[in-house]
């Protein structure tokens, strides 16, 4: 298994999702499935809220991101979103908008990290 | 896993399809019978059904209702059995623990759960209901003993008068009619110098089964004392009422008891009052009138059934040559 799978990050903590899961691999692939298809939308109504000062929608699509991230044990990505979430509680427009490149940037290489990880727990 | 028996329910609400998803298979995998709920308002439904869920993993955020608002609700408007709340959610901070504890929640656990903590605190939430369910059943069995007579289950005479109260209160009130019957277990003394008390037991809680059966569900048999009982029929006309005592008076009478002492055979003498022959009076005003038909009947040679008739009332009470017991 790589050193990676076995080595917790704050990018991504594979042993405590497995853990999670039961490890059971097939339910993993699902819940990776899952993320993937709410993340696009989640992400645009972040974009949303912050383009037409929405700060409730805001906060809310970063809650729930923040509660997926949370339980793919990706904290680094997670911590990210619950400083959007805060700020966009405060209405704090410029702080909202300076987090969301690198939570993207923190999703790409968490579930990159994670394909990674798959691969090597299927061997 | 829980131990053995019925499944418990659960209901996870949550608007993250993501936390729910595993949430469920979690709970799942622990043979809870899982329900879900994706807003505030579909858990508060869920929670208010008869037979809903009476264990709660609930998210703060959702739509429709915040955590918090449910379970102001629920707290609110629930008066049955306790639902043991557990809210799981992303917010953290001391103050939210304390505002989710005082909204009404029991327990409070942070996202990302670990299984084994959240499976170890479901299993507190368990033993919270089963010790509330042990305090409902004894404080249930505590209610039937104060409200029955222990060797026949029959209402005692306490709770027996309080349903004739309130069932003439309602005639009164409302319109209709209310019955009375008061049967007195004829040489009940004899029985019991004869054959012995455990005989005599017998032969009561036979009058019991024989009068319950007589009756229909929403009718009230009680043991008035000794070997007195007493029956409260609703909406029964006079020819009505005359005719169930009369039932209830043939079958004592072909009933074989099977007793301690052998198989015995006894009478009964009923004693009838009707609101429609009287109507108005009290509680005490209609035991007096059925108590001096039942006399009529213990004086025209027991093992029969005597309406009670106004004129009865013109009598003093001093004027009354009254019966010893179980004569």
């Amino acid at each position: 298994m790589a050193e990676h799978v076995e080595s917790p990050s704050e990018t991504l903590d594979f042993r405590d999702l497995l853990k999670r899961l039961d490890s059971d691999l097939d339910f993993l692939d699902e819940v990776v499935g899952m993320f993937q298809t709410e993340y696009p939308t989640l992400l645009a109504n972040l974009d949303k809220g912050i383009a037409v000062d929405d700060f409730v929608l805001a906060e809310r699509a970063a809650h729930t991101l923040k509660g997926m991230l949370g339980n793919l044990s990706m904290a680094e990505a997670r911590a990210t979103a619950s400083r959007i979430e805060m700020a966009a509680r405060a209405k704090s427009k410029a702080e909202t908008v300076e987090a969301v490149p690198p939570l993207r940037g923190q999703v790409a290489k968490a579930l990159e990290l994670l394909d990674e990880c798959r691969t090597a727990a299927r061997v | 896993m829980q131990d053995g028996g019925a499944r418990m329910k659960i209901l996870i609400a949550d608007d993250d399809t993501m936390s729910l998803r595993m949430l469920r298979r979690t709970l799942e995998r622990e043979q809870y019978e899982v329900e879900t709920a994706t807003d505030g308002g579909q858990a508060l439904a869920l929670l208010q059904e008869p037979d809903g869920p009476r264990l709660v993993l609930l998210d703060w955020m959702m739509p429709v209702m915040d955590g918090p608002e449910v379970c102001r609700e629920v707290r609110r408007r629930r008066v049955g059995q306790h639902v043991h709340i557990l809210m799981l959610t992303s917010k953290s901070s001391k103050q939210d623990i304390v505002d989710g504890l005082n909204a009404g929640a029991d327990d409070y656990l942070t996202k990302p759960f670990d299984p084994a903590e959240l499976k170890a605190r479901l299993r507190t939430g368990l033993r919270i209901l089963e010790l509330e369910d042990r305090l409902v059943e004894a404080r249930e069995e505590m209610r039937f003993k104060a409200t029955h007579d222990p060797l026949t289950g029959l209402f005692n005479r306490g709770a027996i008068l309080e349903h004739m109260k309130r069932e003439l209160a309602r005639t009164e009130r409302e319109g209709g009619t209310t019955t009375v019957l008061l049967g007195d277990v004829d040489h009940f003394k004899r029985i019991n110098d004869t054959y012995g008390h455990p005989a005599g037991d017998d032969v009561l809680r036979e009058m019991a089964t024989i009068l319950t059966r007589a009756c229909r569900s929403y009718d009230y048999v009680g043991r008035y004392g000794g070997e007195e009982f007493l029956v409260v029929l609703s909406n029964c006309d006079v020819a009505v009422a005359q005719a169930r005592a009369e039932a209830i008076r043939s079958q004592v009478e072909a009933a074989r008891i099977q007793t301690s002492g052998g198989e015995l055979r006894a009478t009964i003498s009923l004693g009838v009052f009707t609101t429609t022959q009287s109507p108005g009076l009290d509680a005490d005003e209609a035991l007096r009138e059925v108590d001096l038909a039942l006399y009529r009947a213990k004086g025209d040679g027991r093992n029969c059934i005597r309406m009670a008739e106004s004129v009865f009332t013109e009598i003093a009470e001093d004027e009354l040559v009254l019966m010893p017991v179980g004569a």
